[in-house]
């Protein structure tokens, strides 16, 4: 009886070893694995006209944000169409599924051509930075503000 | 008949073993919960592209996007490859640099191969996967 009582405890032994072995297998680190996209791209479309008497063109768009949420945006354009008259920037921001979700928009006044700066002060309604996917920029001139 | 103290190395051993498997799954179960909850706020990344600037040859109205630059952030800081697509009528261009990105942001200057700046006008989309 004695040699089974040593089987035993040789067989308890290799449990032992098997069990963790096996248990311990399945870590696995965090820092192994790759970031996850939920949002790996975004877009900016940026208007150019060309119609008569109005053949502006976007240049550069910047979203400011406080925390995650838009506030705001600033872009320059170049006006080409010499003269003053009103010009209507429109931000808007898009989802994932290509639905608006927030829309800004400045009116001014422009005299003369050149670079010229809109500035956005608010987003209705207000959005995350995360939620967007695309921001499309559209200027136009526009009799009056 | 066994003895009492011929099992006593026996009990020991399963029950060494039984408390190691146990202190073996608290860890990993600590650990599948620390990967769940991490999931959300460390391996989940948002690219945040807070502004989008392009270069042209000249003020005509018929001229040539040569380059640009974009403001990049992501919510997981990391070594990314960031790819930036230019697309008009004319057709598209593409430029792809190796960036760390956190969320702080980040300005990526980039160059292309001239693309006529067409109405409707431009659309850049920036791309980042992890090197």
């Amino acid at each position: 009886m004695k040699w089974i009582a040593t089987v035993l405890l040789i067989f308890s032994i290799s449990f032992t070893f098997i069990s963790l072995i096996a248990a311990y297998s399945v870590y696995m680190p965090v820092a192994a694995v790759d970031p996850l996209a939920v949002k790996p791209e975004m877009s900016y479309s940026l208007g150019k006209n060309n119609v008569p008497g109005d053949q502006n063109e976007v240049r550069n768009v910047a979203l400011s944000v406080s925390g995650t949420t838009v506030t705001g945006a600033t872009l320059q354009f170049h006006k080409r169409t010499p003269g003053l008259y009103g010009v209507r920037t429109t931000v808007t921001l898009l989802d994932g599924n290509g639905n608006t979700i927030s829309t800004g928009t400045a009116c001014q006044f422009y005299a003369g051509t050149g670079t010229r700066t809109a500035t956005i002060t608010s987003f209705t309604p207000p959005v995350s930075i995360d939620s967007v996917y695309r921001v499309n920029v559209v200027i136009q001139r526009v009799g009056s503000c | 008949m066994l003895r009492a103290r011929q099992f006593l190395p026996l009990f020991l051993a399963l029950l060494i073993s039984s408390a190691a498997y146990a202190a073996a799954l608290t860890l990993t179960s600590s650990s599948v919960d620390q990967l769940g909850g991490g999931e959300g706020n460390v391996n989940r990344y948002y690219v945040r592209v807070l502004s989008a600037s392009i270069t042209v040859n000249s003020n005509a109205f018929n001229n040539q996007i040569t380059g640009g630059s974009v403001t990049v952030a992501s919510t997981v800081p990391g070594t990314y490859v960031v790819t930036i697509t230019v697309t008009t009528n004319a057709g598209t261009r593409t430029y792809t640099t190796t960036a760390a990105l956190s969320t702080t942001p980040a300005t990526i200057t980039f160059t292309i191969t001239p693309l006529s700046y067409t109405a409707p006008g431009v659309t850049i989309s920036v791309r980042a996967e992890p090197a």
